[in-house]
């Protein structure tokens, strides 16, 4: 069932066993993997079924770190960030999990073997094909191309599957609606959530509209699902109990926020001969109806000797050099690709011809790292208010030179590998690599800022996603992420909300 | 069999003590020390099969060339190509016809991206030996028709 929270009558209460406050991908995930269970659950969602600018604009923050929008990088409706995504699914890496000794404040409180069942599962959700997420003899078999193996030891590659990409709200609105066990509150703002005195339990949830009405929600057990900033921002907002906001007695809510950070036009890489690179390299190939592709991340053993971060690179046909002469309009760009493939065409193809040849092509390459966290790196309140009265979040977001050591590394890599298989050259368009090549921009990854840690003082979640402290209250979504990989969050957070789920059918009831 | 009795003269005991200093020193004052006076033939000829466009190549080498200065000829050049090779498989040029000269340096140029051993040459991630080939384009070791000079 959904209600409007705008059509209930002035200071409403509603009551449930399990109050899920956020209607994007933890949310519905978690909501339906419980429908018709005995569990009464109410699903308060903040927007409505549908984009509207007015909800929107209660997104917008303040920014005093990296350049950032806090309102562009997820969606405030039904489905949440889902709206908007790109449909791009690969688990964490085994080593993603572990503590590493170089990179601070590692480490998550189970290894990948804990998650690989859900991750089966997550596949189904976010419907894409049974996951060969680093099988090159199956992408092999399936596209009938030779992929090259990796030669220089440093790389490795792994397939990125697509989702459709399912939006959430829309795929599973009928789920949520004929489940009699559940009713979604719409256009439902929640402005606070109350604790008991000693903040050992959540009462009840605040709720405002944006025409002017305050309802109420109360159930035994709470799972806050807004995303990797409004999670923080709302805890931090509830603080009439404990000042600093509520399960924040470690200081540890809203630290750690991480993104991808996303780059390009930071090289160019070129290729005489398409052959040298298969299909599945360079573009989307769709396999049994599902489209795939493969990217290049850093081996395990090379991360691991070198003391780095994680990475993901993939490339994309972006340009044709189909003559042998320079049009007299060429860019200098455009000259210095077109000579190296000239100069390097005898390492780069097997065509022994002398004469005038078509040079080759561009490759657009695409970075996306993991982040190293970085307590400093966080949402904190602004002294602006939305429309609602509450204080605006403020974010700082931070990168650290370990981060960029890592890119570019990675990068050298990239070039390295290509040049060792005989299937490019590549061109570092950053003369200076003190710096990011500009601009850094993020993946709308929103993660880190309620960490998961079985140490109170080192995480604001438990290895179940349990406050700490709070015996009542969970967190899903790639904020309780202790580091990001550099996989994209969705498929992950999908398979954690359902071991969530599978963990509330047993003490929820 | 009977020992000869050993005479050794003054020079024979220099050369002898070099070659022991050679053994012993490092690989990188070995080679050169061992490095041949003037490049292999077989080089010269391997180079139009090396080289695509000699005009892209030389644009290319005049940067590598404006980076290392200790490179003033040609012959240090190839000295410095045929040391590479060497270090890898001594002898093995004078055995070698030319085709299988330029297969020796394709596969030492893709050995030296899978370890690491380039340069960034106008940005482009180069192997050494490469940079080296173009450098030698650029002292119009191959001419414009792509033709060994």
């Amino acid at each position: 069932m959904f209600i409007d929270a705008r059509t209930l009558p002035d200071a409403s209460l509603v009551e449930a066993d399990l109050a899920i406050i956020g209607g994007g991908v933890a949310g519905i995930t978690l909501a339906r993997t419980l429908a018709g269970h005995r569990t009464r659950i109410c699903l308060v969602e903040a927007g409505g079924l549908e984009y509207d600018a007015m909800g929107q604009a209660l997104y917008e923050g303040e920014n005093t770190g990296l350049a950032y929008s806090t309102v562009t990088t997820r969606q405030r409706f039904f489905g949440g960030s889902s709206n908007h995504w790109g449909g791009y699914c690969r688990p964490l890496d085994p080593i993603d999990f572990e503590a590493r000794d170089w990179v601070p404040h590692s480490g998550w409180p189970f290894g990948i073997e804990e998650l690989e069942p859900w991750y089966a599962q997550a596949t189904r959700l976010v419907e894409i094909a049974p996951g060969h997420f680093d099988d090159a003899g199956y992408w092999q078999a399936a596209t009938g191309e030779q992929l090259p193996a990796p030669a220089s030891g440093r790389l490795r590659m792994q397939f990125v599957h697509f989702s459709p990409p399912t939006r959430f709200g829309a795929r599973y609105r009928d789920d949520l609606k004929n489940a009699e066990n559940i009713q979604v509150l719409l256009n439902a703002n929640v402005i606070r959530i109350n604790a008991t005195r000693d903040a050992g339990r959540v009462r009840q949830l605040e709720i405002r509209t944006l025409t002017g009405l305050s309802h109420r929600v109360k159930a035994k057990t709470y799972v806050l699902a807004t995303g990797g900033l409004e999670n923080a921002r709302l805890l931090l907002l509830s603080n009439e109990v404990v000042a600093t906001g509520l399960g924040n007695h470690h200081d540890q809510v809203g630290r750690y926020f991480m993104e991808h950070p996303h780059l390009s036009n930071f090289a160019d890489l070129v290729t005489a001969d398409l052959a040298r690179v298969p299909k599945i390299l360079r573009e989307r190939l769709i396999v049994q109806g599902r489209p795939a592709q493969a990217a290049f991340n850093p081996a395990p053993a090379f991360m691991r000797e070198q003391r780095l971060l994680n990475a993901t690179f993939m490339v994309a046909l972006a340009d044709t050099y189909p003559t042998d002469v320079a049009p007299a309009s060429a860019d200098a760009r455009t000259r210095a690709n077109r000579d190296m493939l000239l100069a390097a065409r005898r390492f780069l193809t097997d065509d022994p011809s002398p004469g005038p040849v078509a040079p080759g092509f561009r490759l657009g390459v695409g970075g996306s790292c993991e982040q190293a966290p970085n307590p400093d790196s966080r949402v904190t309140l602004s002294t602006q208010r939305d429309a609602l009265g509450l204080p605006r979040l403020k974010l700082d977001w931070r990168l650290t030179d370990q981060d960029r050591r890592s890119f570019y590394t990675h990068l050298r890599s990239l070039a390295l590998e290509f040049g060792a298989l005989g299937s490019g050259r590549l061109r570092e368009t950053i003369a200076d690599q003190s710096d990011w090549p500009q601009p850094v921009s993020g993946g709308s990854h929103h993660m880190g800022t309620t960490r998961m840690s079985d140490d109170p003082s080192r995480g604001m979640v438990d290895r179940n996603g349990k406050v700490h402290d709070i015996d009542n209250l969970y967190v899903a979504g790639s904020s309780v992420f202790p580091t990001s990989g550099s996989a994209n969050p969705t498929l992950t957070l999908v398979a954690l909300t359902l071991r969530l789920a599978e963990h509330l059918k047993e003490t929820v009831k | 069999m009977s020992e000869q009795p050993v005479d050794l003269t003054r020079r024979q005991v220099l050369l002898g003590a070099l070659s022991t200093l050679i053994v012993g020193c490092s690989a990188e004052w070995r080679n050169i020390i061992t490095a041949p006076q003037s490049a292999s033939i077989h080089l010269r000829d391997a180079l139009p099969n090396l080289v695509g466009d000699p005009a892209a190549a030389a644009r290319l080498g005049q940067t590598y060339l404006a980076a290392h200065p200790e490179y003033r000829t040609a012959d240090d050049l190839l000295n410095a190509i045929e040391r590479t090779l060497l270090q890898h498989d001594a002898g093995a040029l004078k055995q070698m016809d030319s085709d299988h000269v330029a297969t020796a340096i394709k596969e030492r140029i893709a050995s030296e991206y899978a370890q690491n051993e380039v340069e960034s040459v106008a940005g482009w991630i180069v192997s050494e030996t490469e940079a080296r080939l173009y450098g030698l384009t650029t002292m119009g070791v191959i001419d414009s028709r792509g033709q060994s000079t």
